[in-house]
């Protein structure tokens, strides 16, 4: 019974969370490419939007793709590296080809862009996510 | 709820343990969880009381280190290890985060150490801190410490915004993120004791919940039990369950039987009479109200427990049902059934000794009815409790075998010899005294005790005339022989045994003139063919006369000892008797003296030509024989 109750709470708490990631990866798309079509590829697993998919239009490869959406930044394909990359971890950032990533840390999420890599890209945020943007 | 209570000790426990015990874990859950988070309180408190003194320690040490000069040290990159170091000593555990925060000059808050262990929590010096709350401004803005509710976010519990205060102004503030992995452990160590409770309480509404399906269940399976299954009425066994709680004060007997019934069964078969049976319950439901009480009290039998206003509004009621049953007509292959009602009224049962006795006397109101015709109402009065203490009585002394039957000799006048023996009842009495039949037989006519009782004579003298070889008397009253119960009595017990019946004479008693000879002749008749002798017992004292010995085809004639005595002595009554004994002997009707005493007596009646003599002289009652 105990078991029970726990595992449905952490499912529920779980699904909570995700659907929040997935919200905001949502939300994040549609700023960068301004299209609900936006052909986004998952490298390599991005659960929020795997478990989400109905929102995203999904690919199965970079080639289709308009952005990429990175779980890691090692060993990134190649036939990737022309697509808009976007990370989901800070240190993703360490990478000049990842122009922004939306990741949690100590328990709040963070979205963050950097401003040359957004205009190296010709991308133009909406001001809502004005306050995210940094100079690197 | 007094029906409710009277069930017993399994009623109370359900209806006050278990739902005492039920409010009492609930009580003790929420007591429990109120503790919980009482004690969970008591330890953030101390928990936030630690986390600032240590962070005040952080602080103190960092300014006491540095002048004012040396302020921008923080910003240094170079320091930050060594402080970050530091910072890790109010760390306490790794269920929480703990950094420092600066403001750069452009207002953002950026990282400038962070203690964080885990590689994917730590965040980089000069990494912009997104405040999810204004905490930090406000720590910063009036230099006190800030304290918030972090539970919405993920995995974090509390907050602590402690500002590092220099000359009044702050320049960076210390936070303290607490996971909730302190929450939980707390959690952890206080929800056994509040599970279990919670499971007791749970487990008791439920036991609560079951208790009152089943106890519902058992009620409506009671009182299935309770219903009969052809009419729907109530059954007999209700009666006493229905007394337990209602006081028969509040209630007028009725007792309803179906005229003829059993040659409906007769003709039609007993499908039909079930139809009526359904039918007559139907329409004894439709006149009476819903707080009376039917009972189908066996085959045609009904008592209806009537929920009393006035004498009156009982009758009305009979006679509202006598008449709707007389009205309603069945058809049956092109025949129509109509029925008839009898009803005995006992407008005051809480005078009886019990359920039983009151019953009693309405049942006897409806002896009556039928007695006289049937298709009519009785009513019993006050001093008919008397009678049915007595009736009681009566089948007491059935039932513990305290009747008893005397015989007395009568001899033929020729010879002197015994003739035969007249069975006399007798009624022992609790204390072993014998009551004479005089004082109980009158209060038992007309009731089913005093079936029981010819019953009870009838197999006593089938017995004694199966074990020897003289005749025996019986006495009967005429209205006996108008019962069909007992002229069926008589034809059970002696149809196939004729050679028993010849030897047995019915003493036919009379209380009341006859108004039917016509009746009383073709019952004698049927009585008369099943071999039995007819005897009119007690002539000349009562109603019965000459016109007796002329219209009814009797064998004996016993003349009363009212005019037997002192037959020696009084020469009018000595005339009378010769032309009872010369009109007898021209019908060919045998004539006994009874009560005969002495000796000058029985001379005159030997003399008279009376044939045959009872009495003391000769013979008292006995319970042996000669």
């Amino acid at each position: 019974m105990k078991i029970l109750l726990i595992l449905f709470l952490v499912s529920t708490i779980y699904a909570g969370d995700l659907k929040l990631a997935s919200n905001i990866f949502e939300k994040i798309i549609l700023a960068i490419s301004h299209d609900t079509k936006t052909k986004i590829y998952i490298y390599t697993h991005i659960e929020a939007i795997e478990e989400y998919s109905e929102k995203f239009n999904l690919v199965n490869s970079c080639e289709d793709s308009d952005i990429v959406i990175l779980s890691s930044v090692k060993n990134i394909p190649s036939r990737c590296s022309s697509k808009l990359l976007f990370g989901t971890r800070y240190k993703h950032l360490k990478n000049k080809k990842v122009i922004g990533a939306f990741f949690w840390q100590k328990g709040r999420p963070n979205v963050l862009f950097y401003r040359d890599r957004l205009e190296k890209n010709n991308i133009k945020l909406d001001s809502s996510f004005d306050k995210y943007i940094e100079n690197e | 709820m007094f029906a409710l209570l009277k069930t017993g000790k399994s009623l109370l426990l359900l209806v006050v343990l278990i739902p005492f015990l039920t409010i009492v874990s609930y009580v003790l859950y929420v007591h429990i969880s109120k503790t919980k988070v009482d004690v969970f309180n008591i330890v953030q408190k101390y928990i936030i009381s630690e986390k600032i003194t240590l962070m005040k320690n952080f602080s103190d040490h960092l300014l006491k280190e540095h002048s004012t000069k040396e302020i921008y040290f923080l910003r240094d990159f170079k320091h930050s290890k060594h402080y970050e170091n530091a910072l890790r000593l109010v760390k306490s555990s790794k269920a929480e985060y703990i950094y420092v925060l600066y403001k750069d000059d452009k207002n953002v808050f950026r990282y400038l150490y962070d203690a964080t262990e885990d590689d994917e929590e730590k965040a980089e010096y000069n990494q912009r801190f997104h405040p999810q709350t204004d905490i930090w401004s406000q720590a910063y803005l009036s230099g006190k410490v800030q304290i918030i509710d972090q539970s919405k976010l993920d995995g974090l519990w509390i907050t602590i915004a402690y500002p590092i205060v220099l000359d009044g102004k702050t320049i960076a503030v210390i936070g303290a993120d607490f996971t909730n992995n302190i929450y939980l452990s707390v959690v952890d160590t206080l929800s056994p004791i509040e599970q279990l409770s919670l499971y007791i309480s749970i487990f008791m509404v439920i036991m609560l919940v079951l208790s009152y399906i089943l106890f519902f269940m058992y009620f409506k399976t009671r009182k299935r039990g309770f219903i009969d299954p052809l009419t729907k009425a109530y059954n007999r066994q209700y009666l006493n369950t229905f007394l337990e709680t209602n006081s028969l004060k509040n209630y007028h007997i009725m007792m309803l039987d179906l005229d003829h019934f059993k040659q409906v069964n007769d003709n039609f078969g007993h499908d039909i009479g079930d139809v009526v049976l359904k039918t007559t319950v139907e329409v004894i439901k439709n006149n009476v109200r819903s707080e009376d009480v039917l009972i189908r009290f066996g085959g045609e039998e009904f008592i209806l427990l009537v929920y009393k206003k006035d004498i009156k509004t009982s009758i009305t009621l009979a006679n509202r049902i006598r008449d709707s049953i007389k009205s309603k007509s069945l058809h049956v292959d092109n025949n129509e059934i109509t029925m008839t009602l009898s009803i005995g009224i006992n407008p005051y049962p809480s005078h009886a000794k019990n359920i039983e006795e009151a019953i009693k006397i309405a049942d006897e109101q409806l002896y009556i009815a039928k007695a006289q015709g049937r298709d009519r109402i009785e009513i019993s009065d006050k001093n008919q409790s008397q009678t049915s203490k007595r009736i009681s009585d009566v089948q007491d002394a059935i039932d513990n075998n305290r009747i008893r039957c005397a015989y007395q000799p009568i001899f033929d006048n020729n010879t002197l010899d015994l003739l035969k023996y007249e069975i006399l009842i007798r009624m022992e009495d609790e204390d072993g005294s014998i009551v004479a039949p005089m004082e109980f037989l009158p209060y038992v006519k007309h009731t089913q005790v005093y079936i029981n009782l010819t019953k009870f004579v009838l197999d006593n003298a089938m017995k004694v005339l199966e074990e020897n070889t003289f005749k025996i008397s019986v006495n009967i009253d005429l209205q006996d022989i108008l019962n069909d119960d007992i002229v069926n009595l008589l034809k059970e017990r002696f149809e196939n045994k004729p050679e028993l019946a010849k030897r047995l004479t019915l003493e036919i008693l009379e209380h009341e003139g006859i108004s039917d000879f016509k009746l009383i002749k073709s019952r004698l008749q049927v009585l008369k063919d099943l071999g039995f002798l007819i005897a009119i017992d007690d002539f000349g004292s009562g109603y019965a006369n000459f016109r007796y010995l002329v219209d009814l085809d009797i064998d004996i004639l016993k003349i009363d000892g009212s005019i037997i005595k002192n037959i020696d002595k009084d020469k009018s009554i000595h005339s009378i008797v010769h032309a009872i004994v010369s009109f007898s002997k021209s019908l060919g009707i045998k004539t006994v003296a009874e009560q005969v005493e002495t000796k000058e007596e029985l001379d005159t009646i030997i003399e008279l030509g009376i044939d045959h003599t009872q009495g003391y002289y000769l013979g008292k009652p006995s319970f042996e024989f000669i």
